[in-house]
């Protein structure tokens, strides 16, 4: 039986091992790269190669970065005193696309997940203390995902700022009614969590 | 394939691909099943979601899924939630214990194996570890959850020479014979921890209170000094009995957890 010579066949299989590419598409996107000219081709390698070499985790905060601070950081219109601590640096993207958060994040790059052996040593909480050791941040707001892990570890993170510096104020992102949503589509829990959060008009 | 309606807790959650997740659940008539829930993340704009948007741990729902014992994901078709945990979720303590409680059942339950009575005394101990009664409602349920699973350690008189706890002033549990030994018998056993006998009788009075619907009534206040010592023994024989590592005993045994 024909089958693909071993340098075809890596291709297809390093395409394949990435998320949401399955064997058939591996195979499309290997064919197409083969079609194009070897400099546009060899393009997607130097890309690849570069956020490899390039890409590091921002000193102050842990979001991906090309330099030794990272955009937001290095930015002087944002607001120092206000953090935004969050699990990845794909939710400070999303923050970001709101465009209403003026302050700066701190990317925990994980979240505490006993059960998966996700420990608080894991993630960057001792990073975050130390930037709270410096006495300019008044405000931290937990920003980790509303599930059961990202609760957990809004709650850790509570335990320890809030026996270590008690005068840094603590909130958590507002949980509810997803704008454009139905309410008819909303599951119990974020009924109740709209119910309880709601605001005064 | 033939579609089961269970009522069902998430005991363990991978997420899977974009959207989707591989789910550990504990069904009320099924026993531990595992399923994949396709597509699990994927809401239309107006917040429409096969799966309310996502399933999280220890959330409780009347699931449908495909009983399928010989396939080894069977899909989950529809997850109607009926308990997300809020107040369980507001305090540390409570998230550890119901994880625990949840990796607990997931270790000593063999798939497809039914318990009923396991499956409602989880879901009203995830009620009360939310409460201030957890200390002593985790403790119930994992006596239970041992009793259940035929792994209960003998707990009431020493495994050597019979002597009642009620009698002695000192003891040990021997952790390779899976019970309890007198002061003069402990040192015959090398792998042991100290334990007061005291809390011992607690664990006796927990064992024989009157019961309603399985559930034990009028449960006695416990403090974390009383139960952390019990939780540490228990953990020690599920540990032994099972030979699996319990990756959250160290959270809950945690002196700020």
């Amino acid at each position: 039986m024909a089958s693909y010579t071993q340098s075809i066949q890596n291709l297809i299989n390093q395409f394949a091992s990435l998320p949401g590419i399955g064997l058939r598409s591996a195979e499309r996107i290997a064919f197409h790269l083969l079609k194009q000219k070897p400099e546009d081709a060899l393009m997607l390698a130097e890309a690849i190669r570069d956020v490899k070499t390039r890409i590091r985790h921002c000193s102050v905060c842990y979001n991906l970065s090309e330099g030794e601070l990272c955009n937001i950081c290095s930015d002087p219109s944002r607001d120092q005193t206000v953090v935004c601590v969050i699990e990845q640096p794909k939710d400070l993207l999303a923050l970001e696309t709101a465009g209403s958060f003026r302050g700066v994040y701190h990317v925990l790059l994980g979240r505490i997940a006993p059960l998966e052996g996700m420990e608080p040593g894991d993630v960057t909480i001792d990073a975050l203390l130390a930037r709270l050791e410096q006495g300019q941040i008044r405000e931290i707001i937990m920003g980790t995902n509303p599930n059961l892990e990202g609760d957990g570890t809004a709650l850790h993170i509570q335990n320890e700022v809030g026996r270590r510096f008690p005068d840094v104020q603590l909130t958590r992102l507002a949980r509810g009614l997803a704008a454009g949503s139905n309410i008819e589509y909303a599951n119990k829990s974020v009924l109740a969590d709209a119910i309880s959060g709601r605001q005064k008009m | 394939m033939p579609l089961v309606a269970d009522r069902c807790i998430c005991l363990r959650k991978i997420e899977f691909s974009e959207t989707s997740q591989i789910l550990t659940l504990f069904a009320r008539q099924g026993g531990v099943v595992r399923v994949i829930a396709k597509g699990a993340h994927r809401t239309t704009k107006v917040g429409a979601s096969k799966f309310g948007g996502g399933i999280d741990l220890l959330d409780v729902a009347e699931a449908v899924f495909s009983h399928a014992p010989h396939r080894e994901l069977p899909p989950l078709t529809e997850w109607r939630l009926t308990e997300g945990h809020r107040e369980l979720r507001r305090n540390l303590r409570a998230i550890y214990l119901g994880t625990y409680a949840a990796e607990l059942v997931t270790t000593l339950v063999h798939e497809h194996d039914p318990h009923v009575e396991l499956f409602d005394r989880l879901e009203q101990s995830l009620r009360e570890v939310a409460t201030a009664r957890r200390e002593q409602a985790f403790l119930a349920f994992t006596l239970d959850l041992l009793r259940e699973t035929g792994l209960m350690p003998e707990l009431n008189a020493c495994i050597n020479c019979g002597q009642p706890m009620s009698r002695v002033a000192r003891a040990a549990f021997a952790i390779d014979r899976g019970g309890v030994a007198c002061g003069d018998c402990a040192p015959n056993f090398s792998r042991r921890v100290g334990i007061d006998p005291r809390l011992l009788r607690v664990v006796q009075t927990i064992l024989t209170l009157p019961r309603l619907a399985g559930q034990p009534q009028r449960l006695p206040g416990l403090t974390r000094n009383q139960t952390d010592p019990l939780n540490r023994l228990l953990a020690e024989h599920i540990r032994f009995s099972s030979a699996r590592e319990l990756r959250l005993a160290r959270y809950i045994l945690a002196p700020s957890a």
